[in-house]
């Protein structure tokens, strides 16, 4: 038994994993916090069934329900607008990525729960009664087709980025089996809105100017995805779950995204951004994260009504599962 | 072959159903009972829409135009697939109504003398297999239990008998051409017994003899068609002419 055994948890390295095939034949131990950071350190990938410091797993499980609570708040926020989704194609396609997204939820719950922190039901619960969060982007209501274009191609992209950054050398196993999916996912949706995007950058003078609607409105949340710069001591960082510095993720996102939009013929929303004469870098004004900070717990913009109509659907549908639940122990 | 206008009008209100249907199928993503009916419940949406989009293109090459550039009077659907429901027994009801419905209607066409429209339904057919036992077990799970039962029995009484106005007869040819393999009275009857068969196991009701009074056939639409029809058609309205 080792160090990091929790009293109470013997069955732990017994139970059936709901989702994930045992990669170690059995429990891995260390002697302390030391040597599992040196394991870390050297590329080691941590397995559901191996005896995990507590801090690890609480700092991984907090992390993949953030994730979670996300993909499942990016469904709803899309979902306004697929009844209207301009044609058949449009609709099939915003039909199929809030699918993934959705997709994407289910997995990390899943993967959420095996580390047995919270189950399912609690990570569901808790996001409903407000108790956890979710990414400040999914706090903002979609006011027009153009703002799910702007969702798809802004802030995808920025998910996208960091998701990159925390597979590349993420050191929970199953975590960055389930990042490898998402990514490829993720990256079609990136590509679809990109296509949107262009199409609305050289269509008709109202789709244009819906278009410059949308990033006023979506360009800084999604800059703020990112999140405040990394603290020194950032354990995620430590403990090689992100793999790099908010700030830099940031920065090579704005590098990228400035040309685009400009080269669509938008403007940033942003009167203080400019080209550093010295390196020929983009550079954005200084960000206030006050207003984020609030988002966050769940005071932003359309946060009340998101969590109302995600609980509104979760009880109303509260006899579908407890119906089916008590078939299914009826027939056990 | 040069399929007749009664053809034409035969694969018109199929399309106009599965337009429908999925359509409001998809109005689920998101906020149905748990994650797992979620992805079913929205795969199948995007399977009758992709069942619509490939019958509007045996019909026109402007495959949007079908879907949405029509007025209200011109559709064909169903008023079954028009319903909204958007309380989950109504849905649920309705996608097994319609499935058991499809199943029938696509194996009616698999050896249709339309060839194009004959491969459309060989394909749809394989993917109705799953939609079925989706519905019929999620149905018959719920049916066996007191509260599912209690909540479910009246939307059954209430929305089955619309079922019947798949089968609306649009002319009496149809076999003859070899375009349908069965007719539609016997496409209604098999319907009327697998429907009465699937509720007669929870001894449930269910009256199936009123002849449907087939409003939607003929043009007249239910009264969820217009907020049906506005979501459809909102962002194209904005601009019919731009690009999206």
């Amino acid at each position: 038994m080792g160090p990091f055994h929790r009293s109470g948890n013997e069955g732990r390295t017994q139970r059936k994993l709901t989702n994930v095939r045992v990669y170690t034949s059995g429990m891995r131990t260390w002697h302390d916090m030391d040597e599992f950071e040196q394991f870390l350190d050297a590329g080691g990938i941590v397995e559901p069934n191996d005896d995990i410091p507590e801090r690890y797993r609480n700092a991984v499980f907090r992390f993949i329900e953030l994730h979670a609570n996300s993909e499942y708040m990016g469904g709803l926020t899309e979902r306004d607008w697929i009844p209207r989704a301009p044609g058949m194609h449009r609709k099939l396609t915003a039909l199929a990525k809030s699918q993934d997204e959705i997709g994407h939820a289910h997995l990390l719950y899943m993967v959420a729960a095996d580390l047995e922190v919270k189950t399912r039901e609690e990570m569901m619960v808790d996001l409903l009664e407000g108790r956890t969060h979710f990414h400040n982007v999914f706090h903002y209501r979609v006011h027009s087709w153009a703002d799910q274009i702007a969702v798809a191609y802004l802030v995808d992209a920025a998910a996208l980025a960091s998701q990159q950054a925390i597979f590349k050398n993420c050191s929970y196993g199953p975590y960055k089996r389930i990042l490898r999916r998402v990514i490829t996912e993720e990256g079609f949706h990136m590509r679809n809105g990109e296509e949107m995007m262009l199409l609305m950058a050289h269509g008709t003078n109202t789709q244009h100017e819906m278009m410059q609607e949308s990033i006023n409105r979506w360009w800084l949340p999604s800059v703020q995805l990112f999140g405040p710069d990394s603290r020194p001591d950032d354990e995620l960082l430590r403990w090689h779950i992100k793999s790099e510095r908010n700030e830099d993720l940031r920065d090579r996102y704005v590098q990228k995204f400035v040309p685009q939009l400009l080269n669509g013929g938008f403007t940033i929303p942003d009167p203080g951004l400019k080209k550093d004469p010295v390196d020929g870098k983009w550079k954005i004004s200084e960000i206030d994260w006050e207003p984020l900070k609030k988002t966050m717990q769940n005071g932003g913009p359309d946060s009340a009504r998101r969590i109302a109509d995600a609980r509104s659907a979760w009880e109303n549908a509260d006899w579908v599962r407890t119906a089916l639940d008590a078939t299914a122990e009826a027939h056990l | 072959m040069v399929p007749t206008e009664e053809a034409r009008e035969l694969v018109l209100a199929f399309a106009d159903d599965e337009l429908c249907v999925g359509q409001n199928h998809a109005w689920w993503i998101a906020v149905g009972p748990f994650l797992e009916e979620d992805l079913a419940f929205t795969s199948i949406a995007q399977d009758e829409l992709g069942h619509a989009r490939a019958l509007y293109s045996l019909l026109s090459d402007d495959i949007d135009h079908l879907a949405y550039g029509r007025t209200p009077s011109q559709y064909r659907s169903a008023h079954i697939a028009e319903f909204l429901c958007h309380d989950w027994s109504w849905a649920l009801v309705r996608h097994v109504l319609h499935d058991i419905g499809e199943q029938i209607r696509w194996s009616a066409l698999t050896d249709s003398s339309w060839k194009e429209l004959a491969h459309t339904a060989q394909r749809a057919l394989a993917e109705e297999h799953f939609h079925l036992q989706h519905g019929l077990s999620l149905i018959r799970r719920l049916l066996s239990n007191e509260d599912g039962r209690r909540r479910l029995e009246p939307v059954i009484l209430e929305l089955a008998p619309y079922g019947r106005e798949y089968f609306a007869d649009p002319g009496h040819g149809l076999v003859d051409q070899g375009v349908l393999t069965i007719s539609m009275a016997d496409q209604e009857q098999q319907w009327v017994k697998q429907v009465s068969g699937l509720f007669d196991e929870f001894e449930i009701p269910v009256d199936l003899n009123v002849q449907p009074a087939a409003f939607g056939r003929s043009g007249i639409r239910s009264k969820d068609f217009d907020s049906l029809h506005d979501e459809m058609t909102a962002v194209i309205r904005i601009d019919p002419k731009a690009q999206w």
